[in-house]
């Protein structure tokens, strides 16, 4: 599903953001991507999503090799691809309804199917009654549910997710990690980065740790339990 | 749209506009005035019978011709001589015969008033200088001249004065919208994240821009119209016995609708300018270049 190799990014004059990536990502897996602020997180994720071009390397997503992509194209990868950040990135003039249903709208989906869909995705992130609230009147937990309900209403396969808990309290990250496990067992590929490894412990999951542009540590899902404590201790 | 992004697009396509109604109108006015404008054309003495014939068939089958009087040459010296009667009438009366007049026989042409502008007068005086038995033409050539070469020197500066407002539209219109898109930039962030296209993103700023260059055409010529209705009975009062409606008029229907429209595409236009920078990752960049 993501698939990076031999990639590099180098931003003038000479800050080595990544180095050397190789990552793949098989469909409807759960990943990690953990490190300390400045290691390179985010730009991955940017080329992953076409906001970036790497310096070398080769980047596949849902079978399209990135480097070949027209920039007329780019969108359409987008939709493919449910992206969440830290600050939730909701419009402040449209209420949670207009917000979850603004991909369905681009798609040209019609109206009745828009508000069943919406509902639908509102219940799901256990936010049946605010469709008409606007995002001002929620909770940072409740908005940053918004946003992962707009990230998967277009049914998107992949949802990625950049420090997705970075502003909100332990409590409110643990439901909305819940949230994103809920949202991979119906099959989505989630890929989550994230400084924080409270909740990395739970749950049995694959991590990638990445440091100074580089991946230093991979910890397959399976082996789990045997090296959780080495990598509490790490951070 | 803010209040001086408005007063300045009403201004300047008012003053485009006001320029096309004033040029028009005088032109019309000029065409009124003119009402004595003559051509004058003299024949040679050797002229032809046949080349007479073809004068004679070409004025009475032209459009623009509602008159002519023929002269003969003893006509012309009676003529000579009324309006020198007070001078000298005794020097004439030896000429008053065929052989003797010195002077040429003519005809004299009235146009049409709709064919009354200096430029198709001299247009038409040098269809007949082209003919054949012809003499001479005259019809005021000088000042004609000077206020045809008035009108071309009117015409170029009003051209580059147009060209010089249209670009001034295009800018003021490009910078409203730099402004809306600047305080829209995160709308278009999330709109580029879940993957509109650029169309998309700029489809509403395009449609604001031709918003405020069709509201500024509308608010232009409802102005115009004002100032129009009120030297309307200015003008009826000079002209007297001449009714102003017959000389004057305000744009047509369709003269509007195309002003309008005019205004929407310089709005459009002036919006595309700015953002036609618009790309799959533009908002994203200047968002994380003001961080
Ligand atoms: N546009 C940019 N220009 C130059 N350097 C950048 C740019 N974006 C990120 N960096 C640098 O790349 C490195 C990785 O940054 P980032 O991917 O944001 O890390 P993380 O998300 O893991 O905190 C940092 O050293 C950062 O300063
Ligand atoms: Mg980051």
């Amino acid at each position: 599903m993501i698939k990076l190799t031999h990639v590099y990014k180098i931003y003038q004059p000479s800050v080595h953001a990544l180095s050397d990536i190789n990552i793949e990502i098989q469909k409807g897996e759960f990943v990690y991507l953990t490190g300390p602020s400045g290691a390179g997180k985010t730009t991955l994720f940017r080329l992953i999503t076409c906001y970036d071009q790497p310096t070398s390397g080769a980047i596949e997503v849902a079978g399209v090799d990135l480097k070949k992509i027209k920039p007329q194209d780019i969108p359409l990868i987008r939709r493919k691809i449910g992206v969440v950040f830290q600050d939730f990135k909701l419009l402040k003039n449209r209420t949670v309804f207009e917000n979850i249903a603004l991909p369905l709208e681009l798609a040209g989906i019609r109206k009745a199917e828009i508000t069943d869909r919406v509902n639908l995705a509102l219940e799901q992130v256990g936010l049946k009654y605010k469709g008409p609230f606007y995002p001002m009147h929620l909770s940072g937990g409740e908005q940053q549910r918004v946003a992962i309900a707009r990230a998967i209403i277009s049914k998107p396969g992949i949802l990625i997710a950049d420090e997705p808990t970075g502003n909100l309290d332990a409590a409110l990250s643990e439901e909305i990690m819940d949230l994103f496990a809920k949202i991979n067992a119906q099959g989505t590929t989630v890929f989550i980065a994230t400084h924080n490894l409270a909740f990395i412990t739970k749950g049995n999951r694959r991590v990638l740790k990445i440091d100074k542009g580089h991946i230093v540590e991979h910890v397959p899902s399976a082996s789990r339990e045997e090296i959780k404590y080495e990598i509490e201790l790490d951070f | 749209m803010n209040l001086s992004t408005f007063a300045v697009l009403s201004l300047s396509l008012g003053l485009i506009y006001g320029t096309v109604l004033f040029s028009h109108n005088t032109s019309r006015l000029f065409s009124v005035w003119g009402e004595e404008i003559q051509i004058t054309v003299y024949l040679t003495d050797n002229i032809s019978e046949s080349q007479i014939e073809q004068i004679k068939k070409k004025l009475e089958s032209s459009e623009y011709i509602v008159r002519h009087d023929f002269i003969d040459k003893v006509q012309a010296a009676k003529l000579f001589e009324k309006s020198l009667k007070n001078y000298g009438p005794q020097f004439l009366s030896s000429l008053k015969s065929e052989v003797g007049s010195p002077f040429p026989a003519s005809y004299q042409i009235q146009l049409k008033p709709e064919f009354n502008s200096p430029e198709k007068v001299s247009k038409i005086a040098d269809e007949f200088s082209a003919m054949g038995g012809i003499e001479d033409v005259s019809y005021g050539q000088e000042w004609v001249g000077n206020y045809t070469n008035l009108m071309r020197i009117a015409r170029v500066l009003g051209i580059l004065f147009g060209i010089a407002i249209f670009v001034g539209c295009l800018f003021t219109v490009s910078n409203s919208i730099r402004a809306s898109l600047a305080s829209r930039r995160e709308e278009v962030e999330i709109l580029e994240l879940i993957g509109a296209t650029n169309n998309e993103i700029r489809a509403p700023f395009l449609i604001e821009g031709a918003f405020q260059g069709i509201i500024s055409s509308v608010f232009a010529i409802l102005i115009l119209g004002g100032i129009y209705s009120y030297s309307f009975q200015f003008i009826d009062g000079v002209l007297g016995a001449q009714s102003a409606d017959k000389v004057l008029t305000f744009f047509s229907p369709l003269v509007i609708f195309l002003m309008v429209l005019f205004g929407g595409i310089i709005g459009a236009a002036g919006s595309y300018i700015c953002v036609s920078k618009i790309n799959t990752g533009w908002a994203a960049a200047e968002g994380a270049r003001s961080l």
